[in-house]
């Protein structure tokens, strides 16, 4: 735990929680609004009595001024699942410092503030396919059992999100807020599986972890660019006139995924792995209201 | 430099292979990355290609020729020839008198500048072993014939330069030959300011030369004859080759006299300057501005002081003959029980002790071992025996009336100056260790306080039995040169020219190792001791000194030093930093 996360930094997270937009659709009881009415303190709506009905909620003074019998419903409050979504293909193993450490360091933060409130946290590392995942549970063994899933990753292989997202809503039958750690460089197969989970009522959050050196690389004269997921390689001279290309084309890729995911009201968020973790939650995902 | 396996330059071959295989390889440098679609279809940048191909002699490649070169040139056994000699062995005299203090041009001493020439013959010889010799009037060995040239540089850099004289050439032959031994072909440099005869066959000069000097080369103080003042008598003599003008002073340490002067080129001119009101009795004559070599711009002199007489009183005091004791000159008279030395002692009207040491004046008074007094009787007419003794000089004996003197019996050694009858008046006798004058009869029985020769006679007792005591030695010498400290009453302390106490060994000669006035005090008093440079010192050498006898050249021998070592470390440090060169390069790679 203590090399991805120091306790300082645990101390400053303990103060946020994460807020749902919408209504989860949990069995378990928690501290997430559900869509369904259930038992708790915050009053929801007035029906009509049908038999059955608890007599405890029949509003009697409703009933002596409308002469109508009505029973009071209230909101039903449950627990929120949490899916850690952490690409580790190969692209995830380069930058400095790589990118997958950052993803990992950010997942034991969330991690953490997840069960901190009272959340069941699960863990679902993939490549283009899903690896074996830590299912979501309650409690302090469960934060170890995800850093040490964490500490152990080796990134290898391609990104196939449309195909690990729709693995994911097979195998997983909860709604909740996931969060989609990627450094979403797969040319666009992504949209098809996260409208798939968006449909299905789960509440995405898409952080994107880039190396400052992908956003504007300094390689310079001759150069021969391998994939390190497809091993496929490019010969190329690199001048300022093509650095300067590159960066259009970075730009309007990384639009496009953010223009795609507003269209699906997903926060989308840019993680520079220059960028303190700290920084990152306290300022980025408090200003796209993930965290409060 | 020369190769003495030049075939292993062949090696140098392998430059074109290297270059080769350069050109063989991609010049394109690997990088991942995560997204190749992101680079598919951008155009390649010309400009860069154009670097790309300036780049393509890269540090690495010149790395490797280098270290081809370097591990060739190592196999080749390269040697750098080296113009030094080798001789069975160096013997460096650096002359280390006064006048090596002479400031060069360059603003260093000459000696300064002879360690330096020292130091480039061990250079020069560097195989071969070295020893140094310190030459003044007290030379000395600094270190025997040794390989060790790092010690023999230490040792140059640690000794000074002396105030010495310069030294006797027969006293450096003799260093020479116990240093050298039986070393054939000895090679001995002299590094000097003056010429020096060569002594041995194999012996080279070297002049330092260089300063100019204009020297102060006598200075002597005397007093007038009136006792009121002093005479300073200065040389002055300028070595330089163009007019000097300068001031002299005459110093007591409290007042001072001066002379402005102009001299010209090769003058030696001679002053007197009147220093009345002054006894010193230290004196220092000086010239300002001051020149190359300080040191003969100042001299000092003492001037030896009236000493009073000691003389030790037993008996009746006689008002007479004390006066007549203090017209000669000034005078203590000590008690009988007086422990302290007296040049003369006065025995009057008793028997003298057995342990009176010293010369003796009896009056009226006999000694046990050769005078013995017996009664007093009228003496009758007077005889003066010997008229032309010392004791009589200047005084008529014809006036003298005696009225009563005692029958003498004394030692027949003596001589009887006057006498009466057989019994001696005045008589006067000389032992192995002292001298005794012996007046008979009671001066009070005598005309003798009356007349004008009683002064006189006792003058010329006092002349015989205590010349006017001056100090045991003179009060000056040569920095370097001994200084007898005997004959001085109980010495007690020695201080220098600085103030500072210094240890003596009394019974011993006193070495002076600096210019300047020293003060011996001793139970009589306190003496200044001046000591100056070696006259010597300030005069220049002669050209014709400088010629060297060629030995170099007979004996020279080229040598080789292996410089393979050097090389091969050399290509072995360029194989780590193009190692770490090329580490450095893989991982900027990798981060990029």
């Amino acid at each position: 735990m203590d090399q991805l996360i120091d306790e300082g930094f645990l101390r400053r997270l303990s103060r946020l929680q994460f807020i749902t937009k919408g209504r989860c659709a949990s069995r378990l009881s928690g501290g997430h609004p559900s869509p369904r009415a259930g038992v708790s303190l915050e009053f929801a709506d007035y029906r009509e009595y049908t038999p059955g009905d608890d007599f405890r909620y029949v509003d009697w003074n409703i009933v002596g001024r409308l002469d109508r019998v009505l029973v009071k419903t209230f909101v039903r409050e449950v627990d929120l699942p949490i899916y850690l979504l952490v690409d580790l293909s190969a692209s995830m193993h380069l930058g400095s410092p790589p990118k997958v450490r950052y993803a990992a360091r950010l997942a034991a933060a969330l991690t953490y503030l997840g069960l901190r409130n009272l959340d069941r946290v699960g863990l679902y590392p993939f490549t283009d396919h899903l690896l074996p995942s830590v299912a979501p549970r309650h409690g302090n063994q469960q934060m170890a059992r995800i850093l040490s899933a964490l500490r152990d990753v080796a990134p290898k292989g391609p990104t196939s999100l449309d195909q690990v997202l729709h693995e994911f809503a097979h195998r997983t039958h909860e709604t909740g807020l996931l969060f989609l750690i990627s450094d979403f460089l797969v040319r666009g197969e992504y949209e098809e599986g996260i409208a798939r989970l968006a449909y299905r009522g789960d509440e995405i959050v898409a952080i994107q972890v880039i190396d400052p050196s992908e956003m504007s690389p300094t390689i310079s004269g001759g150069a021969r660019l391998t994939d390190v997921e497809t091993g496929r390689r490019l010969d190329l001279t690199i001048g300022e006139r093509t650095l300067s290309q590159y960066r259009r084309r970075f730009e309007g890729y990384v639009s496009a995924l953010r223009s795609y995911l507003a269209s699906q009201r997903i926060p989308y968020i840019l993680a520079p792995t220059d960028l303190r973790i700290e920084e990152l939650i306290h300022v980025r995902l408090r200003a796209q209201g993930v965290v409060q | 430099m020369i190769l003495q396996a030049p075939g292993a330059l062949s090696l140098l071959a392998l430059v074109g292979g290297i270059v080769f295989l350069y050109f063989l390889r991609s010049h394109n440098r690997s990088y991942d990355v995560s997204a190749l679609f992101l680079w598919e279809g951008l155009a390649s940048d010309p400009q860069s290609r154009a670097a790309r191909i300036r780049k393509r002699i890269d540090l690495l490649l010149i790395v490797q020729i280098a270290i081809l070169a370097l591990a060739s040139l190592a196999l080749a056994q390269p040697e750098r020839l080296t113009t030094a000699a080798r001789v069975p062995g160096l013997v460096i005299v650096i002359d280390a008198s006064a006048s090596m203090r002479t400031i060069t041009p360059s603003g260093v001493s000459r000696y300064v500048v002879a360690c330096a020439r020292a130091n480039d013959l061990l250079d020069q010889y560097p195989t071969s072993p070295a020893a140094v010799i310190k030459y003044s009037s007290h030379s000395q060995i600094l270190s025997p014939l040794t390989n060790d040239h790092d010690s023999l540089r230490r040792i140059l850099a640690t000794e000074h330069v002396t105030w010495y004289a310069d030294g006797d050439e027969e006293m450096l032959t003799a260093l020479i030959g116990s240093v050298s031994g039986r070393s054939d072909g000895t090679k001995v440099i002299v590094l000097t300011d003056h010429a020096v005869h060569k002594q041995v066959t194999t012996m080279e000069e070297q002049l330092v030369r260089g300063g100019e000097n204009v020297a102060m080369t006598s200075f002597a103080v005397r007093e007038d004859a009136d006792m009121r003042g002093v005479a300073a008598f200065v040389r002055l003599h300028n070595f330089t080759d163009h007019y000097v003008d300068t001031t002299l002073r005459v110093s007591d340490g409290t007042r001072e006299v001066s002379l402005p002067v102009l001299l010209a080129s090769e003058q030696e001119q001679a002053y007197v300057l009147p220093f009345s009101g002054s006894l010193g009795p230290e004196f220092t004559a000086s010239i300002t501005p001051s020149d190359a070599l300080a040191a003969d711009n100042a001299r000092y002199f003492a001037l030896p002081r009236s000493i009073d007489r000691r003389v030790r009183w037993i008996g009746e005091r006689n008002p007479y003959l004390e006066a007549a004791l203090r017209a000669c000159g000034p005078m203590t008279i000590l008690d009988e029980d007086s422990t302290d030395p007296a040049d003369l002692t006065v025995v009057y009207n008793v028997a003298a002790p057995d342990d009176v040491i010293g010369n003796i004046l009896l009056v009226h008074a006999g000694i046990s071992d050769a005078i013995s007094l017996g009664d007093d009787e009228d003496p009758g007419a007077l005889q003066v025996r010997l008229p032309d003794d010392p004791l009589l000089a200047g005084v008529d004996a014809s006036d003298f009336r005696i009225v009563s003197a005692p029958t003498v019996t004394a030692d027949p050694a003596g001589m009887t100056i006057i006498a009466s009858g057989e019994s001696p008046l005045l008589y006067r006798l000389r032992q192995q260790d002292r001298s005794i004058v012996l007046i008979a009869p009671d001066i009070m029985h005598t005309n003798l306080p009356l007349t004008i020769d009683f002064p006189v006679l006792v003058r010329n007792i006092l002349a015989q039995l205590t010349p006017r005591p001056t100090p045991p030695s003179p009060l000056w010498t040569n920095v370097g040169d001994p200084l007898s400290l005997q004959g001085y009453d109980n010495p007690s302390a020695l201080t220098s020219p600085d103030g500072e106490t210094l240890s003596f060994d009394a019974q011993r000669a006193f070495i002076p190792q600096s210019p300047g006035i020293y003060t011996l005090t001793t139970k009589r008093g306190v003496y200044p001791l001046a000591a100056n440079v070696a006259l010597g010192e300030s005069i220049p050498a002669q050209e014709e000194a400088a010629a060297s006898v060629g030995y170099e050249a007979l004996h020279a021998e080229i040598t080789g030093i292996p410089l393979w070592p050097e090389v091969a470390l050399a290509a072995l440090l360029l194989l780590i930093a193009e190692g770490a060169i090329y580490q450095g390069w893989t991982f900027r790679r990798r981060r990029g």
